[in-house]
């Protein structure tokens, strides 16, 4: 049974994602460094720029291994890592198109091949935390929850990774590991949404590719990683959420209200 | 308003065994025209079944991992029956009820569930859509408790499954301008692979007794099917977009 870490130990948290700029990876990382993190971002991409906020690694998610070493690279300072965030499983996945219309290519680099990283970065994250528990956290898009248009891959894997994500909070509670999901508007997790029409005359942060004709957020502002995103993913990472696990919690600003 | 299947052209994935041999049975009792498929010789078991019962059945051998097959079982349908109304996905990795924790997923158990599951949907969905009409088209997709709730002994399975839900509720809103309703069965029904599960944990049965507010694990045909047949038919037609949890009371969380 893993313990949370002392108030004295700093909190190593790590995201992985695609890190170019713009996409939410990187958004997420900037935002928890700037609330005092410790923060490393696993990026995908090799030409993720470096920062000077946080450390920036090179991460393939192919194998558990594989993101198992990443995470010991990750150590700062010889602080063990304590919280892992998939942020995002590749740019392909959130690209806008039409099921029936998609060539058996597109389908493999949109929906099995990111569902094959979040088996990765599930079975690597395990390895490294259960010696003394921590946190998993998955971010997915709200049009999961409800479905969009266009969409159907990046909502089935989305919501693979919260299935996913219940089976490990279930497995994995004695040991001390939590693992939840985060619903954020999706046009907050990519920088260049293909949707046709994504972002223009909506309100910023739940335009996009998402359904049309939402109300607009009932906190009459749309979500921001500093301000509300970046604040719960860290509560979710710190010792007073130990009792939260399997969950999914909606940081829309009050649009959809589900599940 | 009927929920009555008369002369419409149902094709059922899996169907050689379980609940897919069910929903086909089910089907033509309603007035369908069924083909069956799969990709063993079960599937020419459940339409001769169907035929003895008088009804109209046609086996098309198919594995839903490769698009060719589906798309001749496709079109077998469209050639011998003159149209396709509704698809049902219910085929599963023949791994689904094996006992494999998240750690000890390999690539092989994984990439099956994905090719199964998944890319059977999207072979379907791509092979279906052209035939499908609008007010009468019907995509549906059985899924399982298992990505309601996850599990900690098949979370491969649940994962796809899961996926399956993302999949249906976003193909709902791309397909609803076009008249065509998609939706979800997430089922509690014994089934061989059930069986096989109570046989590697006998304390399982009792403990589903216990915990289904009605007291038992659904029949496949009796209590599962005749959902499935209702979503299909014109009473259905207002339903989009949902995943209908026919356990017994089991999941209540919705």
């Amino acid at each position: 049974m893993g313990a949370p870490p002392a108030a004295t130990v700093t909190i190593v948290i790590v995201v992985l994602g695609e890190g170019a700029a713009g996409d939410g990876s990187r958004s997420l990382a900037l935002a928890l460094r700037r609330l005092g993190e410790a923060v490393a971002l696993g990026a995908l991409d090799p030409r993720a720029p470096k920062s000077d906020d946080f450390v920036t690694l090179p991460c393939t998610m192919a194998s558990g291994d594989g993101v198992a070493d990443l995470l010991d690279r990750a150590q700062t300072d010889g602080d063990p890592v304590h919280a892992v965030v998939l942020a995002s499983v590749g740019v392909p996945t959130t690209e806008h198109g039409e099921l029936a219309a998609l060539d058996p290519t597109q389908w493999a680099d949109r929906v099995e091949i990111p569902l094959r990283r979040t088996l990765a970065c599930f079975q690597g994250s395990h390895r490294r935390l259960r010696a003394r528990g921590g946190c998993l956290l998955v971010l997915v898009p709200t049009l999961s929850l409800v479905g969009a248009a266009g969409m159907a891959p990046w909502a089935a894997v989305a919501e693979a990774q919260r299935a996913l994500a219940k089976s490990a909070g279930r497995a994995w509670g004695h040991e001390g590991i939590t693992v939840n999901c985060v619903a954020v508007p999706a046009a907050l997790l990519v920088t260049a949404l293909r949707a046709p029409g994504a972002v223009a005359g909506g309100v910023p942060g739940t335009a996009g590719p998402d359904r049309p004709g939402l109300p607009p957020p009932s906190l009459d502002r749309s979500p921001s990683w500093e301000s509300d995103i970046a604040p719960v993913v860290a509560s979710l990472a710190a010792p007073g959420w130990t009792g939260v696990t399997g969950a999914t919690i909606a940081v829309d600003g009050g649009v959809w209200m589900t599940p | 308003m009927t929920d009555r299947l008369d002369g419409r052209v149902v094709l059922v994935t899996g169907s050689g065994a379980g609940i897919g041999r069910a929903l086909c049975l089910a089907c033509a009792d309603a007035g369908a025209v069924v083909v069956v498929t799969g990709p063993g010789d079960n599937g020419q078991e459940t339409a001769t079944l169907v035929t003895d019962r008088g009804g109209r059945a046609l086996f098309v051998r198919t594995d839903v991992a490769v698009a060719a097959d589906v798309d001749r079982a496709v079109a077998v349908a469209a050639e011998t029956f003159g149209g396709l109304d509704a698809v049902v996905h219910n085929a599963t990795s023949r791994l689904s009820s094996r006992v494999e924790p998240i750690d000890e997923i390999d690539d092989g158990t994984w990439a099956d569930h994905v090719a199964v599951s998944l890319r059977g949907t999207y072979h379907c969905a791509r092979s279906a859509l052209p035939h499908l009409r609008a007010g009468v088209g019907r995509f549906l997709v059985m899924t399982s408790p298992a990505a309601l709730e996850g599990s900690v002994a098949l979370p491969a399975y649940g994962a796809v499954k899961g996926a399956l839900r993302g999949m249906a509720k976003s193909l709902a809103v791309e397909w609803g301008p076009l008249g065509i309703t998609v939706n979800c069965v997430s089922p509690l029904a014994q089934t061989p692979a059930l069986d096989n599960a109570y046989r590697e944990n006998p304390a399982l049965a009792p403990r589903l007794r216990a915990v289904v507010p009605l007291g038992r694990v659904g029949d496949p045909e009796h209590d599962i099917a005749p959902v499935v047949v209702f979503l299909l038919s014109d009473a259905g037609r207002y339903i989009t977009g949902q995943t209908i949890v026919v356990d017994g009371g089991r999941f209540t969380g919705l």
